[in-house]
């Protein structure tokens, strides 16, 4: 306890010095004025007709830029450092084009999305979603698309709800947010990320945070992954959408719909999906038994304009997934059910330059068992069915906002939540003698939140440009019932008079310093030094199996916050027909969470084959990596149409304090895509590789290497006229045989599978 | 347009009935009955005046160390003091009866109903004595698990009454039989093995301390079921450096709270 205060106020302390000397840096520096207007015009491709209402802003600002008028036209304050403009509209895919130097209006041709996903985020220390490794094609999930992004890797359990991996980090380490909700999953294990419960028809952007730089998205030490929902769209009387897909693998089928309808001041968008597969087939034809899922959607909002200028929506979703196999475990997900409601005003605020205020609410409903499966025959836990359940309901209130003045722009953001969480699990043996067994895994722990984020960024010359954040973390958490409480006193061998609340402050800071060498070329380093709240299950969770390594983890009140210092440097190139950004990374961890044998546990039975673990923090890890994409646009060196693309990742990671590699590291990977747009048709042919992970927490963790793997795919989208569109293709093209390496088990992923789609729009 | 939004509602599937709502009972054999418990009237002793009603818990009197009261009909308390002295009907050599505890002012006590072979059930007789008034209450004591034999030794479970999830102040006294009564054994070292067999050869242990004598052949620890079900608890006890002797508790049930 006493190591908890001095590691928190001692990161306090520097934290606080370090903020301070930024912020004072960052004031004292002298500004550049703005001394250009960006103008330019957004016109469909397809068509020439001007885009209304497309969203135009500098790449790698968020909080500037303008929408275009009812002619397509649009004009900002522009700013030195602006290099590049990334236009998004819905129904239409996102471009970036290079800015001009001089008053040249800049001409941007959108092309029609095939892609149900309206609009993509780019940021300059963001991860890239549009360009160049987004799919284009129809997403048929959400995880199609997080698949395919920059530094995300997904943790597969089967055909559905894989659970996001940004550059090795996940779990409570990364920040998982849904219009800046937290949506808290409510299984123990973690088969529930908040990514499962958005669909792509209620998707209108994702923003991938790679490192922990930018502190307004989340207590995170290793980055974001922050979904946007559509709104409902204002002058657009009726608009509406239908699409329905098959897949011959697993007969998975899919249908959506999404209709927005805008009278005055009024306008309400709906939404709709149904999905659902019957097992797969591995490469070579091996069916991969309970695979299959089932899963609904639907999405509600209704958004009111005030006579102020701002706007006031309420918005609901709720997602229902069912008999949801997971090959790579032990059980399967019967139900996982989330809820999620807001009420929402966006608009003009004194001394802002707009805010956003919400308050919420998002509950979780998650149950597994393994009825379906034969436990007679699995290697442990033989003989038992274990229905396990989970429930977890969050409370909150969010506002962000911004302001500039001398140039330097300043956004806060500041949200506190009250999360509630309960998981239990039954047993069932099926031998004759054995009771029925009960076990609580999260009895009835709450935290109470509260965030305050705030950045700042100006312009120093035509070529530099600074930016710092500061976040600070408070929590307040403990356990409602009172046997659990007296379990963790007993075990940790607390005071009579410890209620198990905890609360701490967890600083965090970051800073960037960018110089455009060009006007196309920027270079950025940032360093950050970031702590995260852990999770409760992390701090009171119970016997909580955790599949990766095959042990049951106990929980620690006083766990030690995980902290990351990070260092990262990168170039961004875009120019008229080549993009390229690449980042090089190293972090150094402290307090990783990671569990120490729980002797006490079995000491005293020979018999005994379950393995127990404490929750515990490593001294000291090292994470060191980097990315790289580029898109070659050979249209604008004589081929017109086509384009090719490739990334790359490479993240190595080792814990210091037990020599050996952090788990569950993505190994090195990336895609090369060579994409034809023809008029009404667009093709692309994909290529996805990952090299064989031999850097293994095999003493720890039990992780075993994997074979290095390339599977590729065709796509194709014809669009006959601009209200429907045809998309088909084919998924591992040569049925290769693999598995993802953060599968669990090695289950083998998806064979050769025909796909075919088809759009309506209005 | 709105023909294909109606599909689409028509294709939306719907959550099943008995998702969450599983009997899984039908995938199970027969459940093993549950070892009695509850509280059970013995018989009743009219003395004092009064008519008094004797319970004994887990299900009436049994091998061991037995939970008992004395009350009124109607469950209050004596109203005047008592001792009651235990007797085996069977023979010293097949049962016999240790000192009983002194009864509460609320009529509890308790008495160890011992037997040198645990073959088979034993009778007994509490003998209830006010002032000179005496009267008699017979009762058989079943065999069942509150009571184990190793090596010239029994082994009686006196605490917890009801196991729960959590901390349980865990005691067992331990006894000797000479020949011609039960002697209780102290300065033994006395380890636990608490265990849950789970079937298939699964199993785990949960947290515990190490059990300390408190005289009278008694022994304490505390014991952390971490989940409830039907739990073992193993014993090993004997003098320090000899090899010791072991008894098992099997089929006890820790409840949740």
């Amino acid at each position: 306890m006493n190591d908890l205060i001095w590691q928190t106020a001692d990161g306090r302390r520097q934290a606080g010095r370090l903020v301070l000397l930024m912020l004072a840096t960052l004031l004292a520096m002298p500004a550049t004025a703005q001394t250009d207007t960006a103008t330019g015009r957004v016109t469909d491709a397809a068509t020439g007709a001007p885009v209304v209402g497309a969203n135009v802003r500098p790449d790698g600002a968020a909080g500037r830029g303008a929408a275009t008028d009812a002619d397509g036209r649009f004009r900002f304050p522009r700013e030195a450092r602006d290099a590049a403009l990334v236009v998004s509209a819905v129904g239409y895919e996102t471009a970036r084009v290079p800015l001009p130097d001089g008053l040249v209006p800049v001409e941007v041709a959108l092309q029609p999305a095939t892609s149900a996903l309206d609009v993509v985020t780019v940021d300059g220390a963001r991860g890239v979603a549009a360009e160049p490794s987004a799919p284009r094609h129809a997403l048929a999930t959400t995880e199609d698309l997080l698949a395919r992004l920059q530094g995300v890797s997904l943790v597969q359990r089967g055909a559905f709800a894989a659970e996001p991996v940004v550059r090795g980090y996940s779990g409570g380490q990364i920040a998982l947010l849904v219009d800046g909700m937290p949506v808290v999953g409510a299984c123990v294990d973690k088969m529930d990320p908040a990514s499962s419960y958005i669909e792509p028809e209620n998707l209108e952007s994702v923003t991938v945070t790679r490192g922990a730089a930018d502190l307004s998205v989340g207590s995170q030490v290793g980055g974001a992954v922050a979904f946007a929902t559509e709104r409902p769209r204002f002058g657009v009387p009726v608009a509406a959408s239908v699409e329905t897909g098959v897949e011959s693998q697993g007969a998975a089928r899919r249908a959506r719909a999404s209709a927005n309808v805008s009278h005055g001041a009024v306008a309400v968008r709906a939404s709709g999906s149904y999905r659902a597969a019957d097992d797969y087939a591995a490469g070579g034809g091996e069916t991969v038994a309970t695979s299959g899922y089932n899963k609904r959607n639907g999405a509600l909002a209704a958004s009111l304009r005030l006579p102020g200028g701002g706007t006031l929506m309420a918005q609901g979703l709720a997602d229902d997934a069912w008999l949801v196999g997971y090959p790579s475990l032990w059980m399967d997900a019967t139900l996982a059910s989330a809820r999620v409601a807001a009420l929402v005003y966006t608009g003009p605020a004194p001394h802002t330059d707009g805010v956003e205020a919400r308050l919420y609410r998002t509950s979780v409903r998650h149950a597994m068992d393994d009825r379906f499966r034969d436990v007679r025959a699995r290697p442990v836990m033989r003989g038992m069915y274990m229905p396990m359940a989970g429930t977890t309901t969050t409370w909150g209130a969010r506002a962000e906002g911004a302001h500039t003045h001398g140039g330097t722009h300043v956004g806060l953001v500041a949200d506190v939540h009250r999360t509630a969480q309960f998981g239990d699990m039954w047993m069932y043996s099926v031998y004759p003698g054995i009771q029925d067994m009960y076990l609580l895994n999260v009895g009835d722990a709450h935290a109470l939140n509260g965030s305050l984020a705030a950045d700042a960024r100006r312009a120093l010359s035509r070529r530099w440009t600074a930016a710092a954040s500061a976040r600070l973390d408070a929590t307040t958490r403990g356990v409602d019932r009172a046997d659990m409480r007296d379990l963790f006193r007993r075990r940790y061998g607390l005071a009579a008079d410890d209620d198990l609340s905890r609360s701490r402050l967890v600083p965090s800071v970051s800073a960037s310093l960018t110089y455009a060498v060009m006007p196309a070329t920027r270079l950025r380093v940032s360093l950050a030094e970031a702590g995260r709240l852990p999770t409760l299950v992390e701090q009171y969770g119970h016997y909580v199996f955790n599949y990766t390594d095959g042990y049951f983890y106990t929980g620690r009140p006083d766990l030690p916050t995980e902290r990351s210092a990070q260092l990262e440097v990168g170039v961004a190139h875009a120019s008229r027909w080549l993009a390229v950004e690449a980042t090089a990374f190293g972090h150094l961890l402290r307090n990783v969470v990671v569990g120490v044998a729980d002797p006490t546990t079995t000491a005293g039975a020979p018999g005994s084959t379950y393995r127990f673990r404490l929750t515990s923090a490593a001294a000291r890890a090292t994470l060191v990596g980097g990315e790289a994409s580029a898109r070659l646009d050979l249209g604008a060196v004589g081929v017109p149409g086509l384009d090719v693309a490739a990334t790359l990742n490479v993240v190595y990671g080792h814990n210091a304090e037990l020599h050996e590699a952090l788990p569950m590291l993505p190994p090195t990977g990336g895609m090369v895509a060579v994409r034809y747009r023809r008029g009404a048709f667009a093709g692309e042919a994909e290529t996805r590789w990952a090299m064989p992970q031999n850097h293994v927490a095999a003493t720890f963790a039990g992780e075993l290497p994997t074979d290095g793997f390339a599977v590729a795919a065709l796509r194709g989208t014809w669009r006959p006229s601009a209200a429907v569109a045809l998309s088909g293709g084919v998924e591992n093209l040569f049925d290769v045989r693999y598995a993802e390496h953060l599968t669990l088990a090695d289950v083998p992923s998806r064979g050769r599978s025909l796909f075919l789609t088809l759009s309506l729009t209005r | 347009m709105t023909r294909l939004l109606l599909l689409a509602v028509l294709l939306a599937g719907c959550v099943p009935d008995g998702v969450t709502d599983y009997d899984w009972g039908a995938l199970q054999p027969p459940m093993p009955p549950p070892p009695p418990s509850g509280t059970v009237s013995v018989g009743t002793a009219a003395v004092g005046g009064a008519t008094l009603v004797l319970t004994a818990e887990r299900g009436g009197l049994h091998l061991g160390y037995n939970h008992l009261r004395l009350a009124r009909e109607g469950g209050a308390a004596p109203g005047v003091p008592l001792r009651v002295r235990v007797r085996a009907l069977d023979g010293p050599l097949a049962g016999a009866a240790m000192p009983a505890d002194a009864v509460g002012a609320d009529g509890a006590f308790g008495a160890f109903l011992l037997a040198p072979d645990t073959t088979a059930a034993r009778r007994f007789a509490l003998d209830v004595v006010a002032g000179g008034d005496t009267a008699t209450v017979e009762g058989t004591a079943r065999k069942d698990l509150w009571m184990q034999a190793a090596d010239g030794h029994v082994v009686s479970w006196v605490a917890p009454l009801r196991p729960l999830v959590g901390a349980n102040a865990y005691t067992v006294a331990v006894h000797r039989w000479d020949g011609a009564a039960f002697v209780p054994v102290d300065g033994l070292t006395v380890g636990l093995e608490p265990y849950m067999d789970m079937g298939g050869g699964d199993g785990h242990s949960t947290p515990f301390t190490a059990p300390v004598g408190t005289g009278g052949g008694r022994y304490t620890a505390t014991v952390d079921f971490i989940m409830s079900g039907g739990w073992q608890m193993g014993l090993a006890f004997g003098l320090l450096g000899q090899t010791p002797s072991r008894v098992r508790f099997d089929g006890y049930t820790v409840y949740d709270p």
